[in-house]
């Protein structure tokens, strides 16, 4: 995590803050701030997506690839995670080691959600283009251009956004003559596909244990509060999908059920707000070809 | 529980103060590796380099001024560069021989030596070594404190002192953040708002927002140890709920001017915080809508208030 330095009157002002409900922004416990997200931000990526959540800003560009399938796992694609962090996203990132450390941590985070056995609600056959050979590879590299708090949340957030919007192009199959096969890949954009299932992912929300109680959506120096967080993954149905701790202190078995239920209904409610969001953004460029007008994209003047 | 996901167009209103009102207002404004001038009678100032002959390029994003024969830009975003004067609030980050290094908004750290600060109980003596083993429990790092700028030496390095009873560690509230050129320079930078909250703004762009404290007069010496011990204090005072909101509201009213480039004054904030009343909790000034009916209301009122 991003290790800010705070004075022990503020630690102690939020942590009060947090036991009377009124947080140090006025919000309450379990008050989210405002997300604005917009996706197709990058020409050159198969998929794109750049979301701000107050002072913490995140640009992710996904780029499917053709590569070798892996041995385990012969009809299967991939995916490939990265996470790169800003030098300037925040102040207490000055040295390349604490900047080294968060990227790990947070490609790691990234990592563990996209492996074969996590990804069980996504058919990975389907990226696959000659079974026992050639597979697509979906690339998923975010970076993290300003850290205001709460970045795993936005991250899962601004993947799933970007995977959403990622189109696979269509390929057919060539007999070579020996029993060999080969591929060509389809020129025609309209043929590629999106990848089937991305709305099932799970999302990622963030529960920071300050004092006794628990906080959602915690900023830099509340998360420099908290003595425990757990990251809870949930699907569209706040059903969880997974749980990770991380911070020293401990959280009582019946916190732990609270916060879970908490983080996976947060998490839900996430689920649903962007689906309206990207179907209200698909609409907008539906309308637009149809008057064969295009959308202004805010890209980085949002 | 509920949590909105917006597009950008959305929030994002274009800007109104359209370009016909930039030129109107006869500012010069350049780009970096953008041309100044041709002409070989002027000299070049801060932020413009020769590119060439006669040629003035900017070095910076900003408005150019001009002072007879000498061409300056002033940039748009900046650090705080430091006046002798000055009150700025700062954090400690680093705890040296004899002084202390704080972030202040800066291109370097700010100084502030062992001998600028007073000591608890206010006694006058010079510092000894005993002193400098106990620099911690003065400030240790990540503290916060309000200082005045002594000097600031040709390296561009400031020295700070805290040697009154108006400076000194920071307690009981939040640090806001705005760009220092938004701080307007006034008599006093500290504050005590009708609502019960304390303002310092710091002329870096660091603004203390904390409950209101009335300062005890101390009427006996035993009272001014007491008073300059709570100086150096970690310990907030009892605030309670109304209070806590009071902080929020005029924290989210100073972070609702600043993200509309609006000057931020005791004024300014007492508009907005009167405007941000129609609204019954703080943290809907969150909100990008809300937050720039705010600023523009409170814009409002000044304008008036000025004709």
């Amino acid at each position: 995590m991003v290790n800010p330095l705070i004075s022990p009157a503020e630690a102690q002002y939020i942590t009060s803050g947090v036991l009377a409900d009124v947080r140090a922004d006025g919000r309450k416990r379990t008050q989210f701030r405002d997300l604005v997200l917009e996706t197709g931000v990058l020409a050159n990526a198969s998929g794109s997506c750049r979301l701000q959540l107050d002072g913490t800003d995140i640009l992710v560009g996904v780029k499917v690839d053709v590569d070798q399938v892996d041995q385990d796992a012969l009809n299967c694609g991939r995916f490939e995670c990265s996470v790169d962090c800003a030098p300037t996203a925040a102040v207490s990132l000055g040295d390349t080691r604490s900047l080294d450390d968060v990227n790990t941590e947070w490609t790691q985070l990234l990592t563990r959600r996209f492996t074969r056995n996590a990804l069980a609600g996504i058919d990975l056959t389907q990226l696959c283009i000659i079974p026992e050979s050639t597979c697509w590879v979906v690339y998923i590299d975010a970076v993290v251009l300003a850290v205001a708090g709460n970045v795993a949340d936005a991250l899962f957030l601004a993947v799933k956004a970007a995977l959403a919007t990622t189109t696979v192009p269509a390929t057919t199959l060539v007999d070579l003559a020996d029993g060999e096969q080969d591929f060509e890949v389809v020129d025609d954009p309209a043929a590629a596909k999106p990848i089937a299932g991305i709305a099932d992912l799970p999302l990622c929300v963030t529960i920071n244990k300050i004092g006794t109680r628990h906080i959602l959506d915690a900023t830099l120096l509340e998360e420099q509060v908290a003595s425990a967080r757990i990251f809870v993954f949930a699907n569209p149905d706040a059903s969880v999908a997974h749980v990770q701790k991380s911070g020293s202190g401990g959280i009582e078995p019946s916190l732990l059920r609270e916060m879970t239920r908490t983080g996976a209904n947060m998490a839900s409610l996430l689920h649903h707000r962007l689906a309206e969001t990207l179907k209200l953004e698909a609409e907008q460029a539906d309308l637009a070809k149809k008057t064969g007008t295009q959308v202004k994209k805010w890209g980085f003047f949002a | 529980m509920d949590v909105q996901i917006h597009l950008p167009s959305h929030v994002r209103v274009a800007d109104d103060r359209d370009d016909e009102t930039m030129i109107n207002a006869n500012v010069h404004l350049v780009t970096p590796g953008e041309t100044i001038t041709n002409d070989p009678q002027f000299m070049k100032g801060h932020g413009a380099y020769n590119d060439g002959d006669h040629t003035l390029v900017s070095s910076l994003g900003g408005v150019v001024d001009q002072i007879n024969k000498l061409i300056t830009v002033r940039p748009l975003r900046t650090r705080y560069s430091g006046a002798v004067g000055d009150v700025v609030v700062g954090r400690i980050v680093e705890v040296g021989q004899k002084r202390w290094a704080v972030d202040v908004n800066a291109r370097q750290h700010a100084q502030l030596m062992l001998s600028a600060i007073n000591l608890p109980g206010g006694v006058q003596r010079r510092k000894s070594e005993s002193d400098e083993l106990a620099m911690r429990t003065f400030f240790a790092e990540g503290d916060m404190l309000v200082a005045e700028a002594q000097s600031v030496p040709t390296d561009r390095s400031i020295a700070l002192h805290t040697r009154s009873t108006k400076y000194g560690k920071l307690r009981n509230g939040c640090l806001v953040t705005v760009p220092p050129a938004l701080i307007v320079r006034c008599k006093s930078h500290f504050h005590s708002l009708p609502c019960g909250v304390d303002v310092i703004l710091g002329l870096n762009g660091y603004i203390w927002v904390a409950a209101h404290v009335a300062a005890p007069p101390a009427i006996d010496e035993a009272d001014a140890r007491v008073t300059a011990e709570a100086l150096y204090s970690n310990q907030n005072d009892e605030i309670d709920v109304a209070t806590r909101l009071n902080i929020a509201r005029v924290a989210n009213c100073i972070r609702a001017l600043a993200s509309h480039d609006l000057p931020v004054s005791d004024t300014m904030i007492m508009y907005a915080y009167e405007v941000s009343l129609a609204y019954d909790q703080p943290a809907e000034l969150l909100t990008a809508s809300n937050a720039r009916d705010v600023a523009t209301q409170a814009q409002l009122m000044v304008q008036q208030s000025m004709e």
